[in-house]
């Protein structure tokens, strides 16, 4: 009976593995297309309506440096209208799309408290954010770094914002200090954040990605008509990095898959992606 | 009994943990030991900063405290609970809350972009694979 249900898993696994394998060009290009626009609209729906971070970074000193971190976040189910897309870009020698939201401020007036966000002082501001998406699991190992990145810039941006915890079990001897154990920690949630890019260093599956976010200090006190940190800079920026993934995880199967994409405007042509 | 079990439970998660670090690809190990130096030279700035050597010499120290980044190099650091095995303290008060410098990355200038001709890194060169290879 277990033997049965094992070679029912394995061969309905196959199947599975199989069709990845056999999506054709067509079937490809779409999906790409349409993650990369629910991307997009995942980051507005960051920008506006904030992103939950929880992290843990622990170092044990016993091996000088085992290292253990780990950054959840979650974007609550939020209701927004109005998103447009610019048109979408598709590279298929690559089988990349590049998607870039846009969303109006005045548009979503109607669906947010505006006795908590004075949006009205706003009325032309618009929040803009591009996601990448793929098909092809080796290129989505590199897009989810940028991804992983981004999530390490969150993290650090709140870490400017917000502040975070640092405990740690430290050894003294001999007036010298040993570490043991340290661990840094935040539960915390930020909103208005721009992505403002990436850039890659080293080469290969060994490159580091690294993201730059900004949040318009000024520009978010006034909406929320209170300081949010003691900084006389407009602007707090910060860095995260990301690092791809060792074993290419397989891509889940889109429930839109094979349904007709949205009608958007799409540029093709051949794009020079490796230098 | 039980101490040899918990001796043993320690062993295998020493092994993991070495095992997790050192099975990782290269960026990611890369990343990771940055961030191991950058945890460890933090928490040394804190303790030195907030904590009396002498007071607590040949003991463990456990520190509890509030940070916030201020700038890329400097931090408020608000201590909220300090102990030892020994002496108990009560740590510092709220208010009293100090500015560490803390240099522990470099952020060389970079040029960020944001769009598709440069969404995928650079692709190793042909003449180091080759070199690779031949290694091997």
């Amino acid at each position: 009976m277990r033997t049965a249900a094992i070679i029912i898993i394995a061969g309905l696994l196959s199947i599975n593995l199989f069709s990845q394998e056999q999506m054709g060009p067509a079937n490809k290009k779409l999906n790409s297309i349409n993650c990369a626009k629910v991307l997009a609209e995942r980051n507005i729906v960051e920008t506006v309506y904030g992103i939950k971070l929880r992290f843990t970074e622990e170092v044990n000193n016993i091996l000088e440096g085992s290292f253990e971190g780990s950054v959840e976040t979650k974007t609550g189910k939020r209701t927004i209208k109005g998103i447009e897309f610019e048109p979408v870009k598709y590279d298929a020698e690559k089988d990349i799309a590049q998607a870039t939201a846009t969303l109006k401020l005045k548009n979503i007036s109607d669906i947010v408290d505006k006795e908590k966000f004075n949006i009205d002082k706003f009325p032309e501001k618009v929040i803009k954010r591009t996601a990448f998406a793929t098909s092809s699991p080796d290129k989505a190992r590199k897009i989810a770094a940028i991804r992983a990145a981004e999530i390490d810039a969150y993290k650090n941006l709140y870490k400017k914002i917000g502040g975070f915890t640092l405990e740690s079990n430290t050894k003294i001897e001999n007036f010298v200090l040993k570490s043991e154990n340290v661990k840094a920690s935040v539960i915390g949630a930020l909103m208005g954040a721009d992505f403002m890019g990436f850039t890659w260093d080293g080469e290969g599956n060994d490159a580091i990605a690294t993201v730059k976010l900004r949040i318009n200090v000024k520009e978010l006190s006034e909406m929320i008509g209170e300081k949010i940190v003691d900084a006389d800079k407009d602007f707090i920026e910060a860095e995260g990095q990301g690092a791809q993934k060792s074993a290419a995880a397989s891509p889940r199967k889109s429930k839109d898959e094979g349904k007709q994409a949205m009608k958007t405007d799409i540029i093709e042509g051949n794009i020079n992606v490796m230098p | 009994m039980a101490y040899k079990m918990k001796k043993h439970t320690i062993i295998a998660s020493v092994l993991f943990s070495f095992l997790l670090v050192y099975s990782a690809p290269a960026g990611q190990k890369e990343l990771m030991e940055k961030k191991v130096k950058e945890l460890i030279e933090l928490n040394k700035i804190v303790v030195e900063k907030n904590i009396d050597l002498k007071k607590y010499n040949n003991q463990t120290v456990f520190i509890k405290a509030k940070l916030l980044q201020v700038t890329d190099t400097e931090y408020k650091v608000k201590v909220e609970e300090v102990s030892a095995e020994a002496i108990k303290d009560e740590g510092k008060k709220d208010d009293d809350s100090v500015i560490v410098k803390a240099k522990i990355s470099e952020k060389p200038d970079k040029t960020f972009y944001l769009d598709i001709e440069h969404v995928l890194p650079p692709e190793k060169k042909e003449s180091d694979k080759k070199e690779k290879e031949t290694t091997k």
